[in-house]
């Protein structure tokens, strides 16, 4: 099955304006949540994905780590950054820590 | 992999499996174990045709009174449909080894017992009932099943609370955490029918000081409600009236609130929520509610939101040990948002009650510990806090871990106002400066728990007038 070329999803609009913590189990609006219902499935349907963060409450590192920096350890990292991108007009911090989550995953796996 | 075993005599047991059950029988390797009336489980991964215990132990459990074991296949995948296969399954462990069949009725009902004991034993291997009911989403809060209330009520206590609650020195804080061990082992250890805390002569007192002690009552009630009454005097002075109403502090002992004077106008304004999950929306909902009392600027509001969200998480991850006995209601969390027009502060506090920042490093960091860092045992609990908040310490050995607690001080440390952290937690009490200094303090007393304290002076606070509503409601007319 082909995929499609590309495709924006706004956290803030689409997922919610509150991201919670890291997992599922500790309620609503997880990263793991994100992944898994979100960003996983996009991957598979969409050659290039872009996450729009602008406007949420704020993110966790726990929600940016599980919902972005396990793509690290699924995939390299070449392909991470060839297939995503991640825009945040509001909070270019939380850009920067997924990126930086990602690539510490990506290490660990190459170990 | 088990059958029910059908009752039937205990030297002869019978076990009839269909064919769908042999197949998964065959992939699982199995100790044996067979019982009038209980759990069978096979001795050796089973094969058609074979013998289920090796020759040596059948015979050696046969002569033990060990059991018969006739498994019957009908059909696929044996190849031979209403072929039986016979084999012998030995009794092992417990109180039939070496014995025959109690006769006796009272014999009978002990070994009854033991085998209960055992089976629920076994059964606690693979299923953690606490594990699945902390996973269930209930709004209820969640007092550890594993801590019971013991002894019979008896007699009364008074405790008499200081007439000054700060939380500024470290004297202060030990004061305070000396209030909270007295109520908690009286209500928890001592088993009294009846405490009241005399708040009479208190003329003043911290938020976060009303936050701990409302949520000890809190976690005192949960445990022992139903033994232990604990109620209170009402406080002289308005201020601090007030301050324990917003708190939740009459709700939290089910008396109405003292009183007020129509012109009474408080210096304080507070709101409080307490959860037991990361539910961001209550953190913004909290620093919505003080858009009227100050006025943040986008950036530092959302450091504020995610300090609070980092908090949450901890909480969720480490601060409550699901294997404790500790009188801990698991994963709950009190936030309180408060401000004070007389002193020109707004602040944060956040507490849990879970075992605190350095006995959880300390805990998970063990091993770690006693091979790499053996000077590092000994570093005070105010040691612990700084180094945990200032570069972040993880139980994991993942870099992608640990970064929560970082992003406590990234909130002070680009405020645009004089303002300060301060983390309390065990022994120790740290406080971070917007100025990036840093003082740490050790405490005699402990505190159970985690505090985190942000605060924000010489600011311009306003506070909201209670109107004749907020009155009356107050009075419990």
């Amino acid at each position: 099955m082909s995929m499609l070329e590309e495709t924006v999803y706004n956290v803030a609009k689409m997922f919610s304006r509150f991201p919670g913590g890291r997992r599922r189990a500790n309620g609503d609006f997880s990263g793991e949540e994100f992944r898994e219902d979100v960003v996983l499935p996009l991957l598979q349907k969409y050659n290039r994905v872009t996450f729009d963060l602008t406007g949420s409450a704020g993110y966790s590192s726990g929600f940016l780590d599980e919902a972005f920096g396990e793509l690290g350890s699924i995939m390299p990292l070449d392909e991470v950054t060839r297939r995503v991108k991640l825009v945040a007009v509001d909070d270019p911090d939380a850009v920067e820590i997924a990126w930086e989550r990602i690539r510490d995953a990506n290490r660990e796996r190459s170990r | 992999m088990t059958f029910r075993v059908p009752p039937c005599p205990i030297v002869s047991h019978s076990v009839h499996a269909r064919a769908s059950e042999l197949v998964q029988l065959r992939k699982i390797r199995l100790a044996a174990y067979a019982r009038r009336g209980g759990l069978c489980r096979l001795l050796a991964p089973f094969q058609p045709g074979m013998r289920l215990a090796d020759e040596r132990s059948a015979t050696s459990h046969s002569r033990k009174g060990g059991a018969e074991v006739v498994v019957a296949s009908r059909g696929p995948p044996c190849g031979r449909p209403g072929a039986c296969y016979t084999g012998r399954l030995g009794l092992r462990g417990g109180a039939m080894d070496g014995k025959h069949s109690p006769t006796s009725r009272s014999a009978q009902i002990r070994l009854t017992r033991e085998r209960e004991k055992r089976r629920l034993k076994r059964r606690s291997r693979s299923y953690d009932p606490l594990r699945v009911w902390m996973l269930t989403d209930s709004a209820e809060e969640k007092p550890n099943p594993h801590f019971k209330v013991k002894g019979k009520p008896k007699g009364e206590l008074q405790i008499d609370v200081p007439p000054v609650l700060a939380c500024d020195s470290s004297g202060d804080w030990e004061l305070l955490c000396s209030l909270l061990v007295r109520i908690r082992t009286a209500a928890l250890e001592r088993a009294y029918k009846k405490i009241l805390l005399n708040f009479h002569d208190v003329t003043s007192m911290a938020p976060e000081a009303a936050v701990t002690i409302v949520a000890e009552i809190q976690r005192c009630n949960a445990f022992c409600k139903n033994r232990t009454e604990i109620t209170g005097t009402y406080p002289a002075a308005h201020d601090v009236a007030w301050l324990l109403d917003d708190v939740g502090f009459h709700k939290a002992l089910g008396v109405k609130a003292p009183p007020f004077p129509k012109m009474y106008q408080p210096r304080s304004f507070l709101q409080i929520e307490r959860n037991h999950r990361s539910v961001a929306e209550v953190a913004d909902r909290l620093l919505d509610c003080f858009s009227n009392v100050f006025s943040f600027a986008a950036t530092d509001r959302r450091r504020l939101h995610v300090a609070l969200l980092e908090c949450m998480d901890n909480v969720f991850e480490h601060a409550y040990a699901t294997e404790s006995a500790a009188p801990y209601l698991f994963r709950e969390w009190w936030l309180a948002g408060y401000a004070d027009a007389k002193d020109g502060t707004i602040g944060f506090a956040f507490y849990d009650q879970g075992s605190g920042i350095p006995a959880t490093i300390r805990s998970k960091k063990k091993k770690t510990m006693k091979e790499r860092f053996v000077n590092l045992k000994s570093w005070s609990d105010a040691k612990w806090i700084e180094r945990a908040v200032r570069k972040g310490v993880s139980r994991h050995s993942s870099a992608r871990r640990g970064h929560g607690l970082v992003k406590l001080k990234r909130f002070v440390d680009k405020l645009g106002v004089v303002g300060s952290l301060k983390v309390v937690a065990n022994r120790g009490v740290a406080t971070f400066h917007s100025d990036r200094t840093t003082d740490g303090a050790a405490l005699k007393e402990m505190l159970h728990g985690t505090l985190v304290v942000w605060q924000l002076s010489g600011v311009a606070v306003v506070v909201p007038e209670a109107n004749e509503d907020e009155h009356v409601r107050r009075d419990g007319l």
